[in-house]
């Protein structure tokens, strides 16, 4: 019995090269059609031949009134032998026939480009001026879909996409940022604002630490800035700095350094506190509203306590007293309180070395309005409270009986201090408007505050030992 | 010793700062030959020799003219700046100097000179200071919060180009360094480098003085020692008399600017 073999003579054929494609014809009177496919691997689509693909689409038109798309794909890659692309349109021309009549409704309706200024018309139609305002003031809502989807305005909509590039430009055009102020909930000018007016109150604006914060604004604030980092194109290293440097107009060293200062000023804060308290014992001024006099601690194994079986450290401790302190322009929250309220309330903690927590003081460096609304509930708690005015009023009293009483004393400190009165200064700059205080080019004052303020405290400890 | 008696200044409280500050005349400082040159040559610097070198200073009276030399702790952005130092040509050189005398008196000198000292005079002759010293003064007194941050040339360029940031143009307080940023300044190092042709390397201010008025400075502290000197004053290190040689070395940078400038108009 003689074997059927079959004729694999057209595979041995060579294939003929148009535009970025390969052909061959096969002995059928259809194609094969070569390409190099996007990952890099060869493709190949078998097309019948003209004749083949005229017959199908005739019997579709006339059986259904359309073409499947399948025979819209055979017709597409016909045109490849000839034109050289891949194309319906061409490949009508090849098989010679012509694109069905549209019947449907709805392709009448989007057919045709509508005018650009009759879309940006439609656009001051939908979003008058006065409800932007509104909208950005956060009075009322709009939406995209508002216009999107009113049948109004919807072959406008669907001309800007298809033939003015985008609804998004046009809408740039009318109102400048609106579009993706709708899109995204928030505005990038409004953004820029909040993180310059952060950066100037001496508050974080480094990425990362914005979207981990414990803070629910903080967070939305990095998450913003996550998204628009994404959406400008920003990749690689550093992309969200990358991105607030750009918006901010602000060096990626100003944005880093952020948090570094902040626990800086925090530190500049402990020490002013603790230089207080030390001069105000040798002094013999009354705190007794506040704390007893006794030794002040700053070791780091005298501050760890525990309470509520969890372990803590306080910024300083005078004998058994613990001692937090607060400063900068970031708002006290209700978790903070609550915080404070857990660790510092009487008689729950114990000190590492054994002893009982006996009270405890929070200074608050800050604008009473960032505080205040946490006064009640922590004094009800038992926890005594100094805020910003409060520790002034101890601090202009203090340097004023050390220009009095220690003027001589004093000239042995190391720095030397020459102007008493800069302390004050440095608690109004810590407490209200760190924003001097904390950029990368004061770093030689910082430093030189935080030296001051530990010259002064040894001075006091060495005076108050003799 | 005490700085008061060293340097015959007095401390100046300023807008809750406080600063030091000395005014000489140039007769109470010893600078050799600088100092006899001038005097030799005080007839050069009638204002109607100076108006001849310098035509649009016309309208300028001479004692609204200002030489000015600064010292820093350093060449970095984050150095501070810790002596500003003035001269004023008028029937005499007197010679002003606002001394920070830590880094917390940084922003009291740069107020002060800012608001008391600068709107008096319309001209300002520095050595080197077009590249340096003005600069310098504008970025520090901004970082020191006193001028207001200009918009980064970047943002504007970024936002126009998105169209999305609508850029403020909110009215700013007026920089009064912005016309001596602008022009009315004279950078006497590049009149005498069109006038004496000297390698590059030695165009410095002491080099000029020895070649021009045949001086060299004894017992000077070298600029390169002043950032260190000031911080050993700082922290304790150094007694005071240390900076009274660095007050001196500016005081003698100073004179020999208004040397120059009779040099230049002879």
């Amino acid at each position: 019995m003689k074997l059927k073999t079959k004729d694999f003579s057209e595979l041995r054929k060579p294939t003929t090269k148009i535009g970025k494609y390969r052909y061959r014809q096969r002995l059928n009177g259809g194609y094969a059609i070569y390409w190099q496919g996007k990952d890099g691997h060869l493709r190949m689509i078998p097309v019948p031949s003209i004749e083949v693909a005229k017959e199908r689409h005739d019997r579709e038109v006339q059986e259904t009134g359309r073409t499947s798309k399948t025979t819209n794909t055979y017709i597409s890659f016909l045109a490849v032998p000839f034109y050289g692309k891949i194309s319906l349109i061409h490949g009508r021309r090849v098989v010679n026939v012509k694109a069905p009549e549209t019947t449907s409704v709805d392709g009448r309706r989007f057919r045709g480009s509508m005018a650009r200024e009759d879309i940006k018309d439609s656009i001051r139609e939908c979003y008058p001026i006065d409800q932007i305002e509104r909208f950005k003031r956060g009075e009322i809502k709009l939406t995209l879909s508002q216009y999107s989807q009113d049948p109004r305005y919807e072959r406008l909509y669907r001309s800007a996409w298809r033939t003015h590039g985008g609804f998004d430009k046009l809408m740039d055009e009318v109102y400048p940022g609106l579009h993706e102020m709708l899109k995204l909930g928030f505005d990038r000018e409004q953004l820029r604002d909040t993180l310059i007016q952060r950066r100037n109150s001496g508050l974080n604006i480094a990425p990362y630490s914005l979207t981990d914060s414990k803070v629910e604004e903080e967070r939305k604030l990095g998450n913003q800035i996550k998204l628009l980092t994404e959406k400008s194109g920003f990749k690689g290293k550093q992309a969200r700095a990358r991105f607030i440097s750009k918006l901010t107009g602000l060096s990626l060293a100003q944005i880093r350094s952020t948090q570094k200062i902040i626990n800086k000023n925090a530190f500049m804060a402990e020490k002013l506190t603790e230089f207080i308290l030390e001069w105000a014992f040798l002094t013999g001024m009354d705190l007794s509203d506040y704390v007893s006099q006794a030794q002040v601690y700053r070791e780091y194994d005298m501050l760890k306590f525990s309470s509520n079986n969890r372990d803590f450290r306080a910024d300083r401790r005078v004998g058994n007293q613990a001692i937090e302190v607060r400063a900068g322009c970031r708002e006290v929250t209700k978790a903070d309180i609550q915080s404070f309220i857990n660790r510092y309330s009487p008689g729950k903690g114990r000190w590492q070395t054994g002893e009982l927590v006996q009270g405890s003081l929070i200074a608050f460096y800050k604008h009473d309005k960032l505080c205040q609304h946490g006064f009640q509930a922590l004094q009800q708690a038992g926890i005594k409270i100094m805020s910003y005015k409060q520790s002034r009023e101890i601090l202009r009293e203090l340097i004023k009986i050390m220009k009095t009483q220690y003027s001589t004393e004093l000239e042995d400190v190391r720095p030397r201090v020459n102007n008493l009165d800069y302390f004050l200064y440095l608690q109004k700059e810590l407490s209200l408007d760190p924003s001097v205080i904390s950029r990368p080019a004061i770093r030689d004052r910082r430093e030189l505050s935080l030296d001051l303020l530990e010259g002064l405290i040894v001075k006091s400890k060495a005076l108050r030992t003799k | 010793m005490k700085l008061e008696d060293l340097l015959h200044g007095r401390v100046e409280h300023y807008r809750g700062g406080t600063f030091f500050h000395i005014q000489r005349d140039l007769h109470d400082i010893d600078s050799g030959n600088i100092g006899k040159y001038i005097e030799e040559h005080k007839n050069v610097l009638l204002l109607k020799n100076i108006r001849k070198r310098f035509p649009d200073l016309v309208h300028i009276a001479k004692k609204r003219m200002l030489f000015l030399d600064i010292e820093n702790c350093g060449l970095a952005y984050e150095d501070p700046i810790f002596l500003i130092g003035m001269l004023q040509i008028s029937h005499d050189i007197t010679l002003k100097s606002l001394l920070a005398r830590d880094y917390s008196e940084e922003s009291a000198i740069l107020s002060y000179f800012l608001n008391q000292e600068l709107p008096n005079y319309e001209v300002v002759f520095t050595f080197n200071g077009k590249t340096y010293d003005i600069p310098r003064i504008n970025q520090r007194s901004i970082e020191n919060g006193l001028l207001e941050e200009p918009d980064s040339e970047d943002l504007f360029a970024y936002a126009s180009k998105q169209n999305h940031v609508s850029i403020n143009t909110k009215s700013k307080s007026e920089n009064p360094l912005q016309p001596f940023l602008n022009g009315e300044h004279h950078d006497i190092l590049h009149l005498l480098r069109q006038r004496t042709k000297l390698p590059k390397q030695s165009r410095k201010l002491q080099t000029y003085e020895k070649i021009l008025f045949n001086f060299r400075r004894r017992g000077d502290i070298p600029g390169k020692k002043i950032p260190q000197a000031y911080g050993d004053y700082v922290y304790g290190r150094a007694d005071a008399s240390i900076l009274a040689q660095i007050v001196h070395h500016n005081q003698l940078d100073r004179i020999s600017l208004a040397g120059f400038l009779t040099y230049l108009c002879s």
